[in-house]
């Protein structure tokens, strides 16, 4: 049902799964589409609690649409995004599958998986990484070219 | 019971009351407050970190004690009920915490000093921290190490990673956090005797004061030239790769300036390659607005006869308190 998500890091601090299983700015903007009903990219940009590209909304918004999160539909030259799940169904079918997964595959098999949780704790996020590093080589291009 | 005697467990009761009064305030303010609030001045934020502590502190050594030995007759007898007693203990208990956590600091931060095998580092000029320079075989990323004598450690990998011109930047933040003593600040604020530090609001602040400092050391660092920011935030998210993959050691003490934090990179980067990073045109001498601010307060208090006040107090809270 819910494809592409991060595993689940319950050790991250959070005791909400979504915000485990969901990069920064994926679950920033998926709390915008939660909170509002059909948005384009402008609107969800807007009502980011931190400034954020415009492209980077817009591929944001398209990764959480192929990973089945979103749905959209065009309107004029535009898509316009609505949440597929409610926040609480993400989170119950996230959890859920979490917890038959680990219960299924015995203790034994557990083992690694767990030892993978602890390992991610210090784990950054590679996701956020890449994204900020993106940020980093665009501003020197820009500098490197001069004012526009 | 003596003078003295009454005056130690009256000057604790005190303690307690104020500093649960100021915590109480000041965990009020603190709850609005996030780690992304970083345009707000460390030294503002230091300060209401401490106020608990200070103000009780202050009270009790400039308006209680002084009011108490001018005003008690030796040799009255006194006796404490069940919540000055209670107070008197949550004072005990709190110098305890803050005596236990500043032996704990002291006793890390020099085991991990001395564990470090460190060399001076001089290929590149730095300016009058240069000695203060170390690198560090298999350290990952950049730490400045220490209390109050401060040294900048540089692992071989981080320094292996980074380009001369993101080194240096980097180093510049160290440099701006040993200039500003961050590490005894953050001794202090580790240490300090209060309620708020119990709570989460206290923790709040705490955090919005760590990352007001490492933004303020970005700017200070970066001081307005757009190239050595975009150098900085290059290096936060290269030092950020080297933490994730590299097998070296991440060491730090819970005082020591670290140069890659987890929890501040996005908000870090993004403020460098957005141009937030700038310094503050206005400097306001905190420190001394609240220094005369608090002297002519004291002085007014006098003026106005409230440490009889106080004295009056005290005697009818001993009188009429279980």
């Amino acid at each position: 049902m819910l494809k592409g998500l991060r595993p689940v890091n319950w050790l991250r601090g959070s005791r909400d799964p979504l915000h485990a299983a969901l990069g920064r700015l994926e679950r920033e903007v998926m709390d915008v589409v939660w909170a509002g009903r059909e948005q384009a990219v402008r609107d969800v940009q807007t009502r980011l609690p931190r400034p954020v590209a415009y492209t980077t909304v817009m591929t944001t918004l398209d990764r959480l649409y192929k990973k089945g999160l979103v749905i959209r539909r065009r309107e004029g030259r535009a898509f316009v995004y609505t949440a597929i799940y409610s926040q609480d169904e993400m989170a119950a079918s996230l959890t859920s599958n979490l917890l038959e997964g680990l219960l299924a595959s015995g203790s034994a098999a557990a083992r690694p998986f767990l030892s993978n949780l602890v390992d991610a704790v210090s784990a950054e996020d590679k996701e956020l990484l890449d994204e900020l590093e993106r940020l980093v080589r665009d501003k020197r291009e820009q500098l490197r070219n001069g004012p526009r | 019971m003596t003078l003295l005697t009454t005056s130690v467990v009256l000057s604790l009761v005190w303690f307690a009351t104020v500093n649960l009064l100021v915590s109480a305030g000041v965990w009020v303010v603190a709850r609005g407050l996030h780690t992304r609030d970083v345009q707000l001045r460390p030294g503002s934020l230091l300060l209401l970190r401490l106020a608990p502590a200070s103000a009780a502190v202050v009270f009790v050594g400039t308006v209680f004690l002084p009011a108490h030995w001018l005003f008690e007759s030796p040799g009255t007898p006194e006796a404490f009920g069940f919540i000055l007693l209670t107070l008197t203990a949550t004072t005990i208990a709190l110098a305890m915490r803050a005596l236990i956590r500043a032996v704990l600091a002291v006793v890390q931060s020099t085991y991990l000093r001395r564990s470090l095998q460190s060399r001076p580092m001089s290929t590149v000029n730095h300016g009058r921290d240069a000695e203060a320079l170390e690198e560090v075989n298999g350290l990952n990323g950049l730490s400045l190490a220490g209390i109050i004598s401060t040294k900048i450690l540089v692992g071989t990998t981080a320094r292996q990673a980074l380009t001369d011109a993101e080194l240096e930047v980097a180093i510049a933040h160290e440099q701006a956090h040993r200039r500003a003593w961050d590490n005894l600040k953050k001794f202090v604020v580790f240490c300090t005797p209060d309620v708020l530090g119990l709570t989460e609001g206290g923790r709040r602040l705490e955090r919005a004061w760590n990352a007001a400092t490492e933004c303020q050391a970005d700017a200070q660092a970066v001081a307005g030239d757009p190239a050595r920011a975009v150098n900085l935030a290059s290096a936060l998210v290269k030092v950020a790769r080297l933490v994730d993959t590299s097998s070296g050691r991440h060491v730090g003490s819970i005082v020591w300036s670290t140069f890659h934090q987890p929890g501040l990179l996005e908000t870090r980067v993004r403020r460098l390659v957005g141009g937030a990073s700038a310094p503050g045109a206005v400097r306001l001498p905190i420190v001394s607005l609240v220094a005369s601010s608090m002297a002519v307060t004291l002085a007014v208090l006098w003026l106005a006869n409230v440490p009889h006040d106080i004295y009056r107090l005290t005697e009818a809270l001993i009188r009429l308190l279980p």
